[in-house]
């Protein structure tokens, strides 16, 4: 018996062994320093990130012919800088992410609690509910939206909302369909505890892993929701300072210049990249056999 | 089992049926058509005349009352915008779609199982970091970009392949690319993932015991474990991808149903924006139906060890 | 020389003159592919739709006039001649003869007639039906080759609307509707013009081929592709890979354009940037919103909050960065007035830029504090002149620069409308690009005017008045005084802020020749494609 046992986990201890010792450090200090720089923009950035003016139109980077360290990154198509719009975007599009998945996550949790725990008609019902949501297009959304309401940043959080809550409702109640068979649930059940109290002190704890893997993991899939909607038509107001946004407002010169989308874009990288690495190292460390995105 | 499918059957059904419903309010709730179909120089009273031409000066209820027995009969309306049965327009615009959604998707899987099998076999390493890092390349970049991009690097600067347009193979590739670029990481992550849960198995841990070759083990027998959910998954991205294939067609002036989507809500021509969404989430409603009936047949066999 | 010689050198002679007076220099040939950012609704049962959906078949068709390239003025077109009565309400027309619908039938005024009656079909949305319903009492068969339009009352309007696009009312073939039928003949359009309809992809290319019989010549290409490609960034690409000839550029692709050693072509004075000061509203109307600074009741404070916001903005600078130089200032003073055209006033004077000044008219209007004015500036791009989003833009920064609240935001093109026409976009400015039409009254009288279903700038009851008065009078010139008399008077209410000229801008592989560009007025549809072709 002994035997088989060393030889079945000795793969897994060499695998443990080459692990990169990066993770889960470095990803979380480009997070952190990403929301850093948010809050703290308007003491760090040089300029307001409105500000502008067309005689300093596309200027590139310091380091390159006809730039200045005035505009260390460059400008923009209406001569703002672009150092400071992106010190702001981290503002607007964190933002915008950390709401949309706040609420999508509550109201996702919730119904998929719900769901998972209570099965049968009512299951089936919000289960449906959840494709009907999933299936109408983000465009239909959007548009609506703005028609009824106009284009803000309120309109786009929403968008991202009615768009994400389906995702995580579906994956909070497999969770919970699974929990619900385990013993602690069970003995819960016949110390009489109400299916409130249940769900709140034994269920909701051991869903919040999944939670945290699917908020990190999604971090960077709205982020980028954001610059497609702004590349729709239906995203946030012109101007404000987004990294989404940016990228889309320059893509025409994407050829010419190309510092206009190329630093937002890394801004935007670097918060997936955090964001999924952590999730990843999240999910390993905290249950490996939990069931899997669906 | 019969019953299941039936059951689930029919709540599919009622999910389009309330689909239908919200889109044809949804729609209306965007404005007012007219504006966009007369000219400047129209005057009210050609306005209210189109109005009630379209039948748009009724109530909602009865509108929609009148959608509902129209569609029964397998009439879903006439496009407001083309003056043609939205059906001819869909059934001209769906292949296109379907013909670049499939090969996005192939391209996609060719890639990321691969790199999600090797991830997950060499866990922990460079390898699989690298691996990973490719992949979430995919998840942090704007669709609209990549497309841009590989259109100036293959296109203008190699001319290599034809920039834009349906056609034959060659414009394929780089809108499928584009497309299948969104996907690959999440097949890629899922199969790693559901990879390392499968090596971890008692099945597996047999398999080894066995004395079996390791490339055997990994990819004979877990592989093949490890691919239901991968499969199942696909299944309901490909529903989503073409609905999300928005972006790509409008960079590569590819002439599919998210196109169509697009300039549909746009001109507010609602038979059209109705028919499309309805038949995008039949797709999706029906692959839904799919996974699930899939799911609760193979439930028994595919629960070993945990 | 012999006698045979002789011959057979009076033989060359009268085949070479003969080839050289045919018109063509040679049989059509080549293939050009424009790329459209739309095909439009890509349904042609025109005329009974509107100008915008006929885009990629207007090759197709001829109108009954045309715009002389050179003045603009009426030109024989399918009519050679025409002739108001001295009571102004009837119109004749002589008809070219000889001329051959691409199915072979002979062009006569029966199908002048026919196309009249298809422009008022009851489910026509036709840019003619309401011109038609109001002005035109019947349309008369005189002859095969003389038509009579009967006005309901005096009418000097009508002759505009048959020339080329916009708008458009192109003479389809009674004859090939009653053999195909309505549907067929939407979707195989027929007519007489340089270029027939072949084939029609949906939502990919129409295809055009030559009509070597055209009364005009024969046109230089033989074969045209009209292709929709929503990206301009792509049109950009496939200009650069040669898979397309011909594309819609906006002034930001130009450096792109230019190092990739792509022709640009320019339609210069196209269309007027003017930002509407939106919340003009005649007092009694449900939108109107008294505490809009430039709409409030006490006219002369109003009056001054106009002003200083059209003095804070830097003209040239918007030429020379926004559109990159391809505009004008000059001369732009008059709203809906261009250069050379009815109604224009040289000596109307474009405000300077003076953020100084703004800033003391502003205070003197009440409001020392500019941030406590609070604009939405809307940059939601024109259907299909967009470059007016980045001028809105350009507006919004310099207004931020002298302290005043701006909110920026984009709608979607058809809801802006639509509360346009509903005038519920009090405290909203935007910037319209308005083209040049044949008289300018023209187009204020539909966007202008208060009695109007569309709201476009501001209304006024003497603005009201001056439309009125110059829409019936029936003297050229007197008309024509009148509405540089309208735009003074617009100028010294400064109802909404004209900002400049710009041209419409196209880029071209560096072969293609467009010998015959289409003037103003055409607003940058494509005319004239008989002359474009590509050199060897």
């Amino acid at each position: 018996m002994s035997e088989i046992a060393i030889a079945a986990e000795a793969p897994a201890r060499i695998f443990r062994r080459r692990r990169i010792g990066l993770v889960p450090w470095l990803p979380a200090v480009v997070l952190v320093t990403l929301i850093a720089v948010g809050v703290l923009a308007p003491l760090i950035a040089p300029y307001p990130p409105l500000q502008g003016s067309l005689g300093d139109k596309l200027l590139p980077p310091a380091w390159l012919a006809g730039g200045s360290w005035s505009h260390p990154l460059g400008t923009d198509l209406l001569g703002r800088d672009i150092l400071s719009r992106v010190f702001y975007g981290a503002r607007t599009s964190l933002g915008v992410a950390a709401l949309a998945v706040l609420v999508s996550g509550t109201i996702g949790t919730t119904i998929g609690l719900i769901a998972g725990y209570f099965g049968g008609t009512l299951d089936a019902f919000l289960m449906r509910l959840t494709d009907v949501a999933l299936s109408l297009p983000l465009i239909l959304v959007a548009i609506v939206l703005v028609a009824a309401l106009g284009a803000s940043f309120a309109n786009v959080v929403l968008v991202i909302v009615l768009l994400l809550w389906p995702r995580y409702a579906r994956q909070i109640r497999g969770e919970t369909l699974a929990l619900r068979e385990r013993d602690f649930v069970a003995l819960a059940r016949i110390a009489n505890c109400s299916h409130f109290r249940i769900i709140r002190r034994h269920i909701l704890p051991n869903v919040v892993p999944t939670l945290l893997v699917l908020v990190t993991l999604q971090s960077g899939y709205v982020v980028l929701l954001e610059s497609t909607l702004s590349f729709l038509g239906a995203g946030i107001p012109p101007s404000t300072p987004a990294w989404g946004l940016m990228i889309s407002e320059g893509r025409t010169v994407i050829e010419t210049a190309w510092w206009v989308v190329v630093w937002p874009g890394l801004a935007i990288v670097a918060l997936v990249l955090s964001g999924n690495l952590l999730g990843d190292w999240l999910r390993d460390r905290l249950d490996p056999t939990l069931s899997r995105t669906r | 089992m019969s019953r299941f499918i039936v059951g689930r059957a029919l709540q599919s059904l009622l999910s389009l049926f309330v689909v239908s419903l919200v889109v044809f309010y949804a729609a209306r709730l965007t404005g007012d058509p007219t504006v966009l179909m007369l000219s400047e120089m129209a005057t009210k009273e050609e306005a209210a005349q189109l109005r009630a031409h379209l039948g748009l000066d009724k109530p909602i209820t009865t509108q929609y009352a009148l959608f509902l027995k129209q569609a029964a009969q397998g009439d879903l309306g006439e496009s407001t915008r083309y003056h043609r049965p939205v059906t001819d327009v869909l059934t001209a615009r769906f292949p296109a779609s379907l013909q670049l959604g499939s090969v996005a998707i192939v391209i996609s899987i060719l890639i990321a199982l691969p790199i999600g099998v090797y991830s997950a076999v060499h866990r922990g390493t460079a390898l699989d970091v690298a691996g990973r890092l490719f992949a979430v390349l995919g998840q942090s970049l704007p669709l609209f970009w990549l497309g841009l991009i590989l259109i100036l690097i293959f296109a203008v600067w190699f001319g290599w392949l034809p920039a834009a347009g349906r056609g034959g193979p060659a414009n394929f590739i780089l809108p499928a690319v584009t497309m299948g670029w969104a996907t690959t990481p999440a097949i890629m992550r899922l199969t790693r993932s559901s990879m390392l849960e499968v090596l971890e198995s008692e099945y597996v841990k047999l398999a080894r015991i066995k004395g079996l070759p390791e490339w055997k083990v990994v990819w004979k027998h877990a592989l093949k474990n490890a691919l239901l959910p991968v499969v199942t998954f696909s299944v309901l991205l490909f529903a989503e991808m073409i609905a999300g294939a928005i972006v790509t067609e409008t960079v590569f002036a590819w002439p599919g149903v998210g196109q169509l989507l697009i300039s549909s809500v746009n001109t507010r021509d609602f038979p059209m924006v109705q028919a499309t969404v309805l038949l995008l989430a039949s797709l999706f409603v029906l692959g839904n139906f799919g996974v699930d009936v899939l799911y609760a047949w193979l439930n028994p066999k595919i629960r070993y060890a945990r | 020389m012999t006698s045979i010689m002789k011959r057979i050198l009076l033989i060359f002679c009268a085949a070479w003159l003969t080839s050289a007076s045919s018109g063509a220099l040679a049989a059509p040939e080549g293939t050009i592919v424009i790329g459209l950012s739309s095909l439009g609704a890509e349904d042609w049962l025109v005329p009974a739709r509107p100008q915008a959906n006929a885009i990629a078949i207007i090759p197709v068709f001829d109108t009954l006039l045309q715009r002389d390239d050179k003045t603009g003025q009426p030109a024989p077109g399918l009519a050679t001649k025409w002739e108001q009565s001295k009571d102004g309400k009837t119109w004749t027309f002589d008809l070219r003869p000889g001329v051959k619908f691409h199915d072979g039938s002979d062009f006569t005024a029966e199908d002048v007639k026919f196309s009249y009656e298809v422009a008022l079909r009851p489910d026509s949305t036709s840019d003619m039906k309401g011109v038609f319903t109001n002005f035109v009492q019947s349309v008369e068969v005189v002859s095969p080759t003389r038509v009579v339009f009967h006005m309901k009352q005096p009418n000097w309007e009508i002759l505009y609307k048959f020339l080329e696009v916009p708008p458009f009312f192109p003479i389809v073939s009674k004859k090939y509707f009653d053999k195909v039928g309505w549907q067929e003949a939407g979707r195989k359009p027929v007519g007489t013009g340089p270029y027939k309809f072949v084939e029609h992809k949906l939502g990919e290319y129409v295809k055009l081929e030559a009509n070597e019989n055209w009364w005009k010549g024969a046109p230089r290409a033989k074969t045209i592709i009209i292709r929709g490609i929503p990206e301009e960034a792509t049109r950009v690409a496939l200009l650069q890979t040669g898979e397309i000839n011909l594309a819609p550029v906006g002034s930001d692709s130009l450096a792109k354009v230019k190092s990739a050693g792509l022709k640009i072509i320019r339609m210069q004075n196209l269309m007027q940037m003017v930002v509407g000061l939106e919340g003009q509203y005649l007092p009694d109307r449900e939108g109107y919103d008294p505490k809009v600074p430039w709409a409030q009741p006490d006219k002369a404070k109003a009056l001054k909050v106009r002003q200083a916001l059209s003095l804070a903005i830097n003209r040239q600078e918007i030429v020379n960065k926004v559109l990159q130089g391809m505009g004008t200032v000059e001369g732009s003073a008059g709203i809906q007035s261009f250069p050379g055209m009815p109604g224009f006033d040289p000596s109307l004077k474009v405000d300077p830029y003076d953020p100084e000044r703004a800033k003391k008219l502003l205070a003197e209007a009440g409001y020392p504090d500019p941030s406590k004015i609070s604009i939405i500036v809307d940059s939601t791009p024109h259907a299909a002149r967009p470059t007016n989003s980045a001028v809105a833009q350009a507006v919004a920064l310099y207004w931020r620069n002298i302290g005043i609240d701006v909110k920026e935001r984009t709608s979607d093109y058809a809801n802006l409308m639509d509360q346009g026409i509903k005038r519920k976009l009090a405290g909203v400015v935007w910037v319209y690009p308005t083209p040049a039409f044949d008289e300018p009254v023209m187009q204020l009288y539909t966007v202008t005017y208060s009695k109007a279903r569309t709201q476009l700038f501001a209304e006024y009851p003497e603005l009201d008045a001056l439309l009125e008065k110059t829409v019936s009078e029936m003297d050229q010139n007197k008309r024509w005084e009148l509405q540089k008399e309208t735009a003074k008077w617009m100028n010294e209410h400064e109802i909404a802020i004209p900002i400049c000229y710009a041209d419409m801008l196209w880029a071209a592989s560096p072969k293609f020749e467009w010998t015959s560009l289409p003037g103003q007025v055409t607003v940058g549809y494509l005319n004239n494609v008989d002359t474009m072709y590509l050199a060897k």
